[in-house]
């Protein structure tokens, strides 16, 4: 009979120590489970972060560049402006100097015509060499033709 | 400043030059160009001379950008 109870005593024995094997081995197993679980999930954390702080960076490089391009923008639209304010001006200042030149013109014949010295200029003619070569004005008496070769002022190109 | 657009063709296109003087006097029986019409001829050189020198300060200010 006590071999019975030594038997079952040692039976007992084993599968007390059985049992804590297993529960030990299980408490590893889930711990080494978990611990990649974990490292996994704070790998694809590393990741998703990076990728949000790239996403951030490229964003904001994206609003500098459409910032500077609307300063740009901008500012040709500023010179743009001035300068057709500059080209209206300049259609004012030319109908100014017309103007002023036409007066100036008008004032210096009547100032010829009425001063007596200037009589003689009135009356004199311009040489023909000078007159041919200045305005291309030929006056010949060889002639047929009564005109002479008027050209009109200075060769373009 | 770089290019924004060309500039204008009023500022670039040749300026004409004025007419001959008309011809009032006579040499020999020809008719000619009084020396006194020669002269005021002078004056409209000098109004084209003004009108470029216009036309160089608005292409200055046109092609200078925005100024305060």
């Amino acid at each position: 009979m006590r071999y019975v109870y030594a038997l079952v005593a040692l039976l007992a024995v084993a599968a007390a120590l059985e049992w804590h094997g297993h529960h030990r081995g299980y408490d590893d197993g889930v711990a080494a489970a978990t611990k990649a679980a974990d490292k996994r999930i704070d790998q694809a954390d590393a990741a998703r972060q990076l990728a949000i702080a790239e996403r951030n960076a490229a964003t904001e490089t994206l609003d500098n560049v459409k910032r500077e391009l609307r300063e740009q923008k901008s500012r040709l639209e500023l010179a743009r402006t001035f300068a057709d304010a500059a080209l209206a001006a300049r259609a004012a200042l030319r109908k100014k100097l017309d103007a002023a030149n036409a007066a100036r013109a008008i004032d210096l014949r009547k100032a010829a015509h009425a001063s007596p010295d200037c009589a003689d200029l009135a009356r004199l003619p311009v040489c023909p060499a000078v007159s041919e070569r200045l305005w291309g004005i030929t006056p010949n008496p060889a002639a047929s033709e009564g005109g002479g070769g008027a050209r009109a002022g200075l060769p373009t190109h | 400043m770089p290019a924004y657009r060309p500039i204008d063709h009023a500022l670039t296109d040749p300026i004409p030059p004025p007419a001959t003087p008309s011809l009032h006097c006579h040499w020999h029986g020809q008719p000619a160009v009084c020396a006194l019409d020669g002269l005021i001829s002078i004056l409209d050189w000098q109004s084209k001379f003004q009108q470029a020198n216009a036309d160089r300060a608005t292409a200055r200010r046109v092609s200078a950008g925005a100024q305060p």
